[in-house]
């Protein structure tokens, strides 16, 4: 894969909300590809993932809260 | 405005002496983050860039950290949902070695700005959705500091199209971008699209200008939505056609 593939990839499944993936792809690529890019490619590869990251973790914190919601509605049982 | 040459001695020996400052990133960036030169970097750092802040009128809010670890995440600086302010220490290995100090100067700052405040209420609808109204303006004000004013040399990164939509709506309005950003600067992270007409009209009355009108407000917020929305963030930004975009909306 080339940088600028990479790169491609990436911002395609950032923009797609498809975080997981993303963190996975650069993961993978990011290190062995860097000595390539340009530092100003590296560097949005870090706002990217700043990105997808946060929105992981949004996503479990609604869920947490989702969860939390229908424990706390439960009548005791009797 | 920051006004550099009444920066403390520490504070303005990091900020003129790149070679100090870079002795501080390696400290920073090799060492154990445990051990105690890499604690008293970060201590250095973060006492910097809080005085810097306050220099210039922008002072940072509460949070936990800052958090200096290596994450392996890939990003370079977070600040979390629970106000956490992170700094990745692994990211910046990928920097060629020159330009890792002031990068990691913009990081911490720029994280800095995002901590003025608790996240707005609702926040996680613009991130979702816009979240160039507050990149813009953390970047931008960012920029203004780190670059115009410290004269450091950071790799500046990807928000460059939600600067220049600010940029742009400043040229429209024929204001200086600096007092729209600081205005913007007052409403917490994630709660500035909501904001953005409030804000507008009161930037508008402060320049003894027509209040927008309700029509005209939903324009803007409309092309606001566009300019700042996810999808614009890897964008090369025209800075004419977008001000020409601003202006029809205004008008």
């Amino acid at each position: 894969m080339t940088p600028d593939e990479f790169m491609g990839q990436l911002r395609a499944l950032v923009s797609g909300n498809r975080d997981r993936e993303a963190i996975d792809l650069a993961g993978q690529h990011l290190r062995p590809l860097a000595p390539a890019m340009t530092p100003e490619q590296i560097v949005e590869v870090g706002d990217l993932m700043e990105w997808a990251d946060m929105a992981i973790d949004l996503e479990e914190s609604a869920l947490r809260r989702e969860q939390a919601a229908p424990d706390a509605q439960t009548p005791r049982s009797a | 405005m920051l006004d550099v040459s009444r920066l403390s001695q520490p504070t303005l020996r990091l900020v003129q002496d790149a070679g100090y400052r870079a002795r501080l990133t390696v400290d920073l960036l090799q060492l154990d983050p445990s051990s105690p030169e890499a604690t008293s970097a970060r201590d250095t750092i973060d006492a910097a860039i809080l005085e810097i802040l306050v220099a210039a009128g922008l002072p940072r809010g509460p949070i936990n950290g800052p958090i200096v670890e290596r994450f392996g995440r890939g990003w370079f600086g977070r600040k979390t949902e629970d106000c956490s302010l992170l700094i990745d220490i692994g990211a910046f290995d990928l920097l060629p070695e020159d330009r890792r100090p002031d990068s990691l100067i913009r990081t911490w700052l720029h994280e800095s700005i995002h901590a003025r405040q608790p996240y707005a209420p609702g926040f996680q609808a613009e991130w979702r959705d816009a979240r160039g109204f507050e990149e813009g303006v953390a970047e931008g004000l960012t920029r203004q500091i780190v670059v115009d004013e410290l004269k450091l040399r950071p790799v500046l990164s990807g928000y460059h199209s939600y600067v220049v939509a600010y940029q742009a709506l400043a040229r429209a309005l024929e204001i200086d971008v600096e007092h729209l950003w600081r205005q913007f600067w007052t409403i917490p992270a994630g709660g500035i699209g909501q904001a953005f007409t409030v804000v507008l009209s009161q930037v508008l009355t402060t320049h003894r200008r027509v209040s927008l009108g309700a029509l005209t407000g939903r324009r803007a917020s409309a092309l606001a939505a566009l300019q700042f929305a996810n999808r614009r963030g890897s964008d090369h930004p025209d800075l004419d056609a977008l001000t020409a975009a601003w202006r029809q909306v205004l008008r």
